[in-house]
Order: C-alpha cells, then structure tokens, then sequence
C-alpha cells in the first residue's frame, strides 16, 4: 500500500539550449527485478536517472511516483552516482551521518553500521579516511551508505564505470544482494556483459529516446529496433 | 640584537601596567567581535551560498564591496548613532570597550560572510547532488558544509581577526582612546607616535606583530593536527 512504485514517466523531455537531450519519454517502471537502463554514452542514460531521481526537472512532462493514501509521496529513492562524494571524515563517520539525520538511536546506528559494512565487505576499513579510499572501495561505501536508508528503489548511475574488474565484480555482487533484499535497482550501464549478468528488464535508451523496454532475454536474442542491433553489434566487436 | 630586542620587550611589557591592560583589552575587543561576527556571517554566508533567490547576484557584489568597507565611516557613523544625540544615545555606551566591539563586528562580518560564501558555494557544487540523494534537510545541510569546509573556514576567521587585531580608525573614533578604558594598541601607537615616542610606538607594533603572530600559530598547530587524524 505505501510502495512508491510504480513510477510513471510521462512525455519527459529535457533541452540544454537548442539540444534535445531527452525526447518525450514516457515508461512505467514497476516493482520487480532489476532494471538496466542501457545506451551508449552521451545516450541520455546520467539525465534520466536523475529526473527520476528529482535532481533536475524535466523541460517537459512529468515523474510520478505513486502516492501514499495521504497523498504524500515520500522520498524513498536514492542513487548511487558514478563519483560518490564522501565526506571528510572517517568511513564509520560518514555512515552514522545518514543514520542520525534519520533520527536512529545510537545503538541502532552500530548495529545498522555493522551489517551495512559486513554487507560490502569493508568491516576493517571503519576508522580509514573516506576520502581516502581506492575508487572501488568509495564505491562499495557509497552503496552500504545508500542501504543504510533502506530505499524502495536505489538509482544507479554506471556505479562500476571507472572500475577494475575485480572491483567490479565486487560491486556487481553487492548489487546483487541489495536487489536481493527487496529494493528496486534500476541501473545505467554501456556495458553489455553487465546488463545480461545484472539485469532482468532493459530499458533502451538511442540518441535520448527511448527506443525498447524488453526482458533481458528478449532483448539480447533479438532485440526490436535496428538502433538495438546496431549497439549490440558494436558493443560486441569492442 | 634579538636578545636584546627580547630583552626589552619584556621588560616593557611586565614593568608596564598600562600596556598589560592594553594588550588585554587589545585581545578581548579582537576576539570578542571575531566571535559574534563569525557567529553571525557564517550561517548567514553559507545560506546565501546553498539558496536560490531573486537578486542572489546583486547581494554576492554588495557582500563583496562591503570587504572593503572604510573603518574610519563606520566609526563615524556609529558615532553618530551612539551618541547623545543619535537615535541610540540612551544606551550610553559610547566610548566604551562595547561599542567597539560593534564596531568592529560590523566591519569583519563583511569579510567573514563574503568569504564563506565563496567557500561554502565551492563545496555546494560538489556536495549538492548527493546531499539531495541522501535526503538531508537544509539545515543539516548547512551545518554539514560548514563542516567540511571548516578548515579553509578557520584561515577566514584568521583573516577577519587580523583585521581586528590591526583595525584603529573606527575604534579611535568610537572608543575615544582613554587610556585603561579604551585603549587598544593600535591606539595606543598613533597616540605615541604623535606624541614624538617612537621607540615606544614601535615596541607596541612589534608585541602586536607577535600577538598575531602567536594567534595564528596556535589555530595553525591545531588545524594541522586535526587534518592529520583524517589522513
């Protein structure tokens, strides 16, 4: 009943002076598995994502997320961007500033704390600086920062885009565990491979339209619009 | 020659009641309205920073002229205000070590809001994105700037204590320069230069020079060695 899901995207476009950015989307992204919003760079994908999110508004059209029975929508979305920001103090402090503005008591704070570090692997970073750690590893904290708010539906800006492999894999499978435990993962990715090994529904994104929403399965057998095939056949030869 | 110089200083400074009560008086004033000015410009500076609003621009330019406001304006100005006949004058406290320290407040406030809102702005553009995305409210969000901004925060407040410590126009005017009541050592050395005694002038500016200097290394040591525990 309180779900803020589905989120209807209704005609959204999105200009920078004369460039259309984004044309006239319109989708409904329901609860389920995760979602892969997949296009090459500069796609529009980044853009998307964030007028989901509500960062920026759209030149046209609306989001709607569903409204709770009192007709306020609460803010249950977060995301998780290419280049997390983490604040200057220490791994555990930046944790237990999203909890306490959240208003959890102490003892849930270290309680919340330890499984979100245990869920990411980085017990032992706790007292490292933040701003300090590898890529990867800004990368995992920004994820267990992002579960510590227990969102309904955690955005996903191409969280692995500067990633080695391993590290990537990491992150793939926090992913994983996330989604896992009942939050919507819709996730902006180039990167065929990953959209098969994480996605379950492709959202296609070509030159700021959105072109197909197919199953992973259908959409790599035999995907509908030539721009797909192009992108599959391009991607496949890189 | 230092030793000497030492020497001397000290003996000025122990010997000489008059100056302990000037170098005191000196630090309590500076620091005083440092205190309140910070207090105000901060939290100020930064919503300016973080707020959208009509006119933001002409604001930042006025915040920015205003650095450079004339002490000896101010002095008169509030003269005008605080005194007998002034619209304030009831409140009697012209000439006074308070009304000083409204003077000088009100000429580092300026300073210290124009330069956090600088600051605080720099941070806003890397931190606003994902401040919204972990849903922290505006206040929070303040507070958290101000934060992490704190240590190029304290070289502001240096900067607006310095122009305390070295202000004389507005507090000769306001304050009146009576010797153990008003008399701060920026005062006190155009007093003593006028006066034809410039070696005392100019051991005054020296134990000014190293009054500030001793500020500054103090905030420096203690900014260092936070930084360090985050490294």
């Amino acid at each position: 009943m309180n779900s803020i899901l589905p989120l209807i995207l209704n005609n959204i476009s999105y200009s920078v002076g004369e460039k259309k950015i984004l044309k006239e989307i319109s989708t409904t992204i329901n609860s389920g598995l995760p979602k892969i919003i997949l296009g090459s760079n500069g796609a529009g994908k980044t853009i998307l994502m964030k007028i989901c999110h509500g960062l920026i508004q759209p030149t046209s059209g609306s989001v709607n997320w569903s409204k709770k029975e009192n007709g306020y929508s609460e803010k249950k979305h977060t995301m998780v961007f290419q280049r997390p920001i983490m604040l200057r103090r220490s791994v555990l402090k930046n944790l237990i500033f999203v909890l306490k503005s959240k208003g959890y008591s102490k003892y849930y704070q270290y309680e919340l704390i330890n499984t979100a570090l245990k869920l990411v692997n980085m017990e032992k970073f706790k007292g490292f600086s933040a701003r300090c750690l590898s890529q990867g590893e800004q990368q995992k904290l920004a994820l267990a920062r992002a579960w510590l708010l227990k969102p309904e539906v955690l955005f996903l800006d191409e969280p692995t885009a500067n990633l080695d492999p391993k590290a990537t894999e990491s992150v793939e499978n926090i992913v994983r565990e996330i989604s896992n435990c009942g939050t919507q993962v819709i996730m902006s990715t180039h990167n065929l491979a990953q959209a098969k090994r994480i996605g379950d529904e492709i959202l296609f994104i070509h030159e700021g339209e959105l072109k197909e929403t197919t199953l992973s399965c259908d959409f790599f057998s035999g995907p509908k619009t030539k721009e797909a095939c192009l992108f599959i056949e391009k991607e496949k030869i890189k | 020659m230092l030793g000497s110089l030492l020497e001397s200083l000290t003996q000025y400074v122990f010997l000489n009641d008059e100056l302990l009560i000037i170098i005191f008086l000196t630090l309590k004033v500076s620091i005083t309205s440092v205190i309140f000015a910070s207090l105000i410009a901060l939290p100020v500076g930064s919503l300016i920073a973080v707020s959208k609003f009509y006119n933001k621009k002409i604001i930042i330019v006025v915040l920015n002229t205003l650095m450079g406001l004339p002490p000896v304006v101010v002095g008169l100005i509030i003269y005008l205000m605080f005194s007998r006949a002034g619209p304030l004058g009831e409140l009697g406290i012209l000439f006074t070590p308070e009304i000083m320290i409204i003077a000088q407040t009100i000429l580092i406030f300026p300073i210290i809001c124009a330069l956090t809102r600088q600051i605080i702005e720099d941070l806003w553009q890397e931190y606003e994105e994902q401040l919204y995305s972990l849903d922290i409210k505006k206040l929070q969000t303040i507070l958290t700037l101000l934060w992490e901004g704190r240590f190029s925060l304290v070289t502001v407040i240096l900067a607006g204590l310095g122009r305390a410590l070295s202000e004389v126009g507005a507090v000769l005017i306001v304050g009146g320069n009576i010797e153990g009541v008003t008399r701060v050592m920026t005062t006190a050395i155009t007093l003593e230069t006028s006066k034809g005694d410039l070696a005392f002038a100019l051991h005054l500016g020296i134990i000014l020079l190293l009054l500030i200097f001793i500020l500054n290394a103090i905030i420096f040591t203690v900014k260092e060695l936070t930084n360090k525990e985050l490294d």
